[in-house]
């Protein structure tokens, strides 16, 4: 694979090197660093909402491996920093995506995946379906039902590049907040049903 | 060899319920039969079922009819271990008035496996089975159990596919 | 003034070896075992493993991409938790993990041993005594996240740790009686150049690789970690930094059992004869020796691939019905060899 230029997740040692030299010298600074260690430590967090999960676990499995992006699935949501919503949500199963994305520390991203977490899907107009764009705030959502395990594997670096080009991690570092978006609040308490 | 065994099943079931002395209506289905039994018998008429070797619950399953206004209330079994009768669904139901709650006598005693049907009835059409262990929504949250989503009165709101997207956050 | 003071803490021989061997050389390899770790077991099950960030290094700098993303996550304390314990357990375990560093000796040389001479005589004990500590935090900081995995997590490492105790120590001493000497030192000089224990008492060998694989929950007995049954085990409610001293600490620890094993069972820096002066006296000694480690620290992380995990009542089985025994035989094995003179 030929190495490109700027682009880190193809470089090589010798752009490794520079970089680490440009952090030391001050010209780079920290917070792209930060964006650079968390674009290739997005860990996904163990969280099955539906159907597509048996694409996604294809896709960290041997043939399409997505652990060669630097991200592994990972159980605790208390050391993950990326939620895949994998298809469908149902009323009951938002309250445990929402407190899932609210267990997980901060700079942290969210995939939506299939045909139903973008508009409902098969389940369009259902009363017992919401889209997870209304629980947490998504960043990159993945067509298909069910998609592909290579477009998860694009959605990954996708996020990664997109983490990169908007500084998302290190703004957060920085300034405490996403820089691109508002804390998505769910209009209505997904978890009001729910007693202890 | 189906229709062998599901005339052996239908006699089978037809005496059953005839020595308790349970009145029953029959309903023919393409590849099941069901009775149609009083409510006040329908522990009794299960109970000859279950003696008669039809141990399994492979449905509980509820109609809306509003025009007549009933709900049935159908539970279908089998035998899992009896050759004569294996794969013959034999039904055996009663139709409730059509109220807001709806009682009838819980069935988990008798078959096991009806369980968490009936929780899903309970879910979906409101009806109440008295005796039953853990009756509460399964799949459903609670507030919305309480309208009663597959009664043909629930209306589903028309929705635009862009109602609420968050465009502004794209990209 | 204030140079000098620095100089000469950082110059006294215990600080310098716990701050460069103990922490340096240990963060540096948790980073290669980690990422030998995952590689291993990729390829085993024929994937890539860790790559894109730096292909011709085979991916290791994604170790070093998580270490920063650990280091600047948000750290979250929940509301239930003891925050005294579930703050300083993480960090005194870590470092305590890596104390018993302070009293190893990496050549025969007396000039650069950490101790005198005279505290030097009873060096492996207490560096024995000082590895016992930390999974006493790792129980505190279950106890202290007030979560129910966390708990059952501590608890089974409460489990583990009275099983393999024991057996560590059975084994070291099997060593111990042979040489008749406590001194690591000593110990180490009498295997040179090839009379290593781990050829002389294979038994006392396997039964001390045992117990350090149990001990640091290396993977057929992850048992207080194992994610499909205990979430994270103790370390559930830990984000960020404290999460990775926690994670750091159980390679530090593997790694510092490496080191007292390559003392004690693979002839220390055998092949090799320290001679006078920093360079021929202490440095190469102490690489030989940190190499020895690293390639036990490896052959462990190698289990994971190819292991599956022991049930917790399957593991204190082998620890007590099959691994006690072994070691009590290497305990007798090494009395015999003393009596013979063999060592």
């Amino acid at each position: 694979m030929a190495a490109e230029e700027g682009k880190v997740y193809v470089g090589n040692v010798d752009v490794a090197a520079r970089r680490a030299r440009d952090i030391l010298l001050g010209k780079l600074k920290l917070e792209d660093a930060v964006d650079w260690a968390t674009s290739f430590s997005l860990w996904p967090v163990h969280l099955t909402t539906s159907c597509c999960s048996t694409e996604f676990a294809a896709t960290f499995g041997p043939r399409f491996d997505g652990e060669q992006f630097g991200s592994l699935p990972w159980v605790s949501p208390r050391q993950t920093n990326l939620i895949v919503i994998e298809g469908t949500v149902t009323r009951k199963m938002a309250c445990a995506v929402r407190i899932t994305w609210e267990q997980m520390p901060s700079p942290k991203f969210a995939i939506a995946m299939g045909a139903c977490a973008l508009d409902g899907g098969l389940f369009y107009n259902s009363y017992n379906v919401v889209r997870p764009w209304e629980v947490i705030p998504i960043d990159i959502y993945i067509p298909g039902c069910p998609p592909r395990p290579e477009s998860v594997a694009r959605a990954i670096v996708e996020l990664q590049r997109k983490i990169r080009r908007k500084h998302l991690a290190g703004e957060w570092v920085r300034t405490g907040w996403r820089p691109d978006r508002e804390p998505v609040k769910p209009k209505e308490d997904v978890c009001s049903w729910w007693r202890g | 060899m189906a229709a062998d065994k599901l005339s052996t099943a239908r006699q089978r079931a037809e005496e059953a319920l005839k020595s308790i002395g349970v009145s029953y209506s029959v309903e023919e289905g393409a590849n099941f039969v069901e009775f149609i039994v009083d409510v006040a018998r329908l522990k009794d008429a299960a109970l000859a079922l279950k003696n008669a070797g039809f141990g399994t619950v492979v449905s509980v399953t509820a109609t809306d009819y509003p025009k007549k206004n009933t709900i049935k209330v159908v539970y279908h079994v089998t035998s899992m271990i009896d050759d004569e009768v294996k794969g013959a669904i034999i039904g055996v139901g009663v139709y409730l008035p059509r109220i807001d709650k709806p009682s009838m006598p819980s069935l988990t005693g008798v078959w096991l496996s009806a369980e968490f049907m009936e929780r899903e009835v309970f879910e979906f059409f409101g009806v109440e089975f008295e005796g039953h262990p853990d009756l509460k929504p399964l799949l459903l949250i609670p507030p919305l159990a309480e309208k009663r989503p597959l009664r043909k009165d629930f209306v589903v709101r028309e929705e635009n596919i862009y109602e609420g997207v968050p465009f502004s956050n794209v990209g | 003034m204030v140079l000098d003071v620095v100089e000469a803490i950082l110059g006294f021989p215990p600080v310098w070896q716990v701050l460069v061997v103990g922490f340096g050389f240990s963060l540096l390899v948790s980073v290669v075992a980690v990422w030998f770790e995952r590689k291993t077991a990729a390829r085993v099950q024929r994937r890539l493993g860790p790559y894109w960030a730096s292909p011709r290094l085979g991916g290791l700098l994604h170790l070093v991409a998580d270490m920063l993303r650990y280091a600047f996550q948000q750290v979250i304390i929940p509301r239930g938790v003891d925050m005294t314990p579930f703050l300083v357990a993480p960090i005194v375990g870590m470092v305590i993990s890596i104390l018993p560093v302070a009293v190893v000796p990496f050549t025969s040389n007396p000039q650069y041993w950490p101790l005198p001479p005279g505290a030097m005589e009873y060096s492996l004990l207490i560096a024995l005594a000082i590895t016992t500590l930390p999974p006493i935090f790792i129980v505190a900081a279950g106890w202290a996240s007030n979560n129910k995995f966390a708990v059952i997590g501590g608890l089974r490492e409460a489990f583990i740790i009275t099983a393999y105790e024991l057996i560590a120590i059975l084994g070291f001493l099997a060593v111990a009686a042979a040489v008749g000497s406590f001194n690591l030192a000593v110990i180490a000089e009498a295997q040179n150049p090839v009379k290593w224990f781990m050829l002389l008492n294979p038994l006392a060998f396997l039964a001390v690789i045992i117990a350090v694989a149990m001990s640091t929950s290396a993977f057929p007995f992850e048992i207080p970690e194992s994610e499909s049954e205990v979430v994270a085990g103790p370390f559930t409610e830990y984000s960020g930094l404290l999460y990775a001293l926690n994670m750091g600490g159980a390679y530090m620890r593997r790694f510092i059992y490496g080191i007292l094993i390559a003392l004690t069972f693979m002839g220390g820096w055998a092949p090799y004869n320290p001679g006078e002066g920093i360079f021929a006296g202490y440095i190469v000694p102490s690489l030989i020796v940190t190499v020895k480690a690293l390639i036990i620290v490896l052959a462990i992380s190698f289990l994971r691939a190819v292991y599956g995990r022991y049930r917790l009542d399957q593991a204190l089985d082998i620890a007590w019905r099959l691994t006690l025994p072994l070691a009590l035989l290497g305990l007798a094995l090494g009395i015999i060899q003393a009596f013979i003179g063999l060592a």
